[in-house]
């Protein structure tokens, strides 16, 4: 509550005439929008220019539109979501999970060398169990456990209700309790 | 594995996933660029605002949990929602200014950036001049209340350039802001040119008509019709012409019997001084209007002119900063933009040199026409008595032309009782004369002699400053020629010559205060020596008394 009374002040100023706000906005968001994107484009160069191009598509949205924002985060995922969408749309490529060597480069890049070769097994591990589930359950799973999303935040970010998303969620993760049996 | 584990996995696998510093940081200052650029954020008060904050976060926080308690809040947050709106279309002397004031200030402490703080502050200098300007062209407040309310956004302008000059020297020192002082000492330079421009025009209009002649003329009106009496000043101003009624009216006096003519004259001479008491007195208290509502002009314009150079100081410290931070900066582009701003600031304190040099020229002109108006006072000293003696002249020649009308019984007794009589009023009148007009010169004489020197000397330091300025403005322009990186000393040189100029202005404006204190006292030298006729007038009974006297002598002659 307290962090999306503190959102709301920091959009509050920012619409007030605070674009430094905006910019606070941006500093607590910018990296798990990243990783959302990253792990959907599994490119980090155009993760990053989808992340920039997010959060401008945000403010334009928020400035332009009269309705009252009352989750920025959620926000924030939905036009990313989009943004993605569109970036294989245009592409004329499927939206595709991470595969193994782009996830092993990134890792590579981003993880301690000590770390990275016990990590990456894990990590792998974790993600291959994931090609196992629907695309939307998949979707479901990544918002709810690597992004830390709320299932009403979720809801707001694919423009579900959330009790679809809430019995989306359970059944993904009652599919992927029967996977890890037999792992 | 189980589930519980397999989150912990998930959850830490994208940890690492970070994007580029750089990237962050670049990425960060377009976004917030272009935020700037986006038509809501030029108009940020259009739509959101305080009272944004309390319905986008505070009032459903609030109001969610009780229906009762989201009654009596809608119901108190609509009505503060109404006064915030109220109070922002206030006018300086309407009971909302201080609320729209206070919500001003509340904006500026909720924004974090100093640059938007700065932004803030100067963009409701403006407001403050949009006020001003409302008050002109708005004549629903009388000309005093106007005067106010003028002088009070005109204060409130000054209090915010005092701030942003604050923020300027706090960026100033701050290491490490060169992008953020650069954008900051930046608008601030551009905007408080284009308010510079505003306050111009909005000094022009109220030197021109509204605030100051206006007043003046009203006031003057007003005296007249509570005393409805017809050219008024002009009676009192032209001696000559009354001492002409005067004799008109005698001569139609000497027309009829002598004793009725008498008595008409003496009725008549009542009337006139009363008249001219009471036209003193309305002259006097008209006087005072004029002269309190021209020193409450002319204090209004003093206030534009402190905002005026309020304006300029935080117009040359945003230069300072930006020329300061666009040295160090490795940016050509910035330093090309500092060297085109200096070069503008130059050409701007050059035509307020040329100004100041065409401003000592009047000065000097003025004085010597200040002496010119001594020496008048020297012949309205000369001219005086001999105009009097005229009067008692032409009262004894009246004196005389009864004389010729009267049956001519004892003529030698009579010749002689007048005769002797109109040489010992005209030296008494003479004496009276001098001494009325002696003093009044010499209090007008003695501080003008005493002023005469030390305004010469300021006048003389004045004209030199300019000069030297001149040159300084040179030395600045040849650094700004050489190279980019001198740039900090060629605003030093700037500086220098603006403080020049400065002191010479001062320098006139004392200049200028010592005439008006001595032009005020000249007038007043002046006014004594007209109403030094006027005193003559017992002079003038005296001489009918005189008169009289002869006609006692007459009667018991004709009697006899």
């Amino acid at each position: 509550m307290s962090g999306s009374l503190n959102d709301k002040f920091l959009l509050a100023s920012a619409l007030a005439g605070d674009e430094e706000a905006f910019g606070k906005i941006y500093d607590k968001y910018v990296e798990e929008i990243f990783r959302f994107v990253l792990m959907r484009t599994s490119n980090k160069e155009e993760a990053q220019d989808l992340t920039s191009e997010a959060f401008l598509k945000t403010w334009e949205y928020v400035s332009s539109s009269s309705k009252r924002i009352d989750n920025i985060r959620a926000l924030l995922y939905r036009v990313s979501r989009n943004l993605v969408i569109d970036y294989y749309r245009k592409s004329g490529r499927q939206v595709q999970a991470l595969d193994e060597d782009q996830f092993a480069k990134i890792i590579d890049q981003s993880v301690d060398l000590e770390e990275s070769a016990a990590k990456r097994d894990d990590i792998k591990q974790a993600f291959s169990l994931l090609d196992n589930l629907s695309e939307e359950y998949r979707e479901l799973l990544l918002m709810r456990y690597t992004q830390d999303l709320s299932t009403s935040e979720i809801a707001k970010a694919l423009g579900k209700k959330e009790g679809t998303v809430r019995v989306g969620l359970h059944r993904a993760i009652k599919q992927l309790k029967e996977i890890l049996k037999n792992v | 594995m189980r589930f519980r584990s397999y989150k912990k996995t998930l959850s830490k696998s994208v940890i690492g996933f970070s994007p580029d510093s750089d990237w962050k940081k670049s990425s960060r200052d377009a976004l917030l660029a272009r935020i700037r650029q986006t038509e809501h954020w030029q108009e940020p008060e259009k739509s959101h605002s305080f009272g944004s904050i309390f319905s986008t976060m505070i009032a459903p926080a609030m109001l969610k949990p009780v229906l009762a308690s989201l009654l009596v809040v809608s119901l108190t947050m609509s009505g503060s929602i109404f006064a915030v709106q109220a109070a922002k279309a206030s006018l300086p002397g309407d009971t909302l200014y201080s609320v729209k004031l206070g919500i001003e200030d509340v904006q500026v402490g909720l924004v974090f950036s100093e640059k938007k703080k700065a932004e803030l502050e100067v963009k409701f200098a403006g407001t403050r001049l949009k006020e001003v300007k409302e008050v002109i062209e708005n004549d629903i407040q009388t000309k005093k209340q106007a005067q106010n309310s003028i002088k009070k956004a005109i204060q409130n302008f000054n209090d915010n350039l005092g701030s942003v000059q604050k923020r300027l020297e706090k960026i100033e020192n701050e290491p490490k802001s060169e992008v953020k002082a650069l954008e900051i000492s930046k608008l601030v330079n551009e905007k408080t040119t284009e308010l510079e421009s505003d306050l111009l025009e909005i000094k022009e209009k109220i030197a021109s008509k509204d605030a100051l002649s206006v007043p003046v003329v009203e006031a003057l009106d007003s005296v007249e019709s509570e005393n409805p009496i017809p050219e008024s000043e002009q009676a009192i101003s032209n001696d000559s012409e009354q001492s002409a009624i005067a004799e008109d009216q005698e001569k139609s006096a000497q027309e009829t019997e002598s004793q009725e003519a008498n008595a008409q004259k003496s009725d008549v001479s009542q009337k006139e001084e009363s008249f001219v008491s009471q036209e003193t007195v309305n002259k006097n208290t008209g006087e005072t209007l004029a002269q309190e509502t021209k020193r409450e002009g002319k204090e209004l314009l003093d206030t534009l002119e402190l905002a005026l150079t309020a304006l300029d100081d935080a117009n040359t410290k945003s230069l300072e900063v930006f020329v300061g931070k666009a040295v160090e900066s490795k940016n050509e582009e910035v330093k090309k933009d500092a060297v085109e701003k200096l070069q503008n600031k130059i050409e701007k304190v050059e035509k307020h040199i040329s100004d100041t040099q065409e401003k000592i020229v009047q000065i000097t002109e003025k004085t010597t026409t200040q002496n010119l108006g001594k020496e008048s006072i020297e012949v309205v000293s000369e001219i005086a008595p001999t105009e009097s003696s005229k009067e008692v002249n032409a009262q004894s020649s009246a004196v005389s032309g009864e004389k010729t009308q009267d049956p001519a019984v004892k003529k030698e007794e009579k010749d002689n009782i007048i005769s002797s009589t109109t040489p010992e009023i005209l030296i008494k009148t003479n004496e009276i004369n001098k001494d009325i007009v002696k003093p009044a010169t010499q209090s007008a004489e003695a501080p003008a002699k005493t002023e005469q020197k030390p305004i010469k000397e300021v006048i003389e330091q004045a004209q030199f400053k300019p000069n030297q300025a001149k040159e300084t403005i040179n030395e600045a322009k040849k650094i700004l020629n050489e190279k980019t990186e001198q740039l900090g000393q060629a605003v030093e040189k700037l500086n220098q010559a603006k403080a020049m100029v400065k002191e010479a202005d001062q320098n006139i404006k004392t200049v200028e205060q010592k005439i008006d204190q001595k032009s005020e006292e000249v007038k007043k030298a002046n006014q004594d020596t007209q109403s030094a006729p006027s005193s003559i007038v017992p002079v003038k009974d005296s001489a009918q008394s005189s008169t009289s006297t002869a006609q006692i002598i007459e009667e018991p002659i004709k009697s006899s």
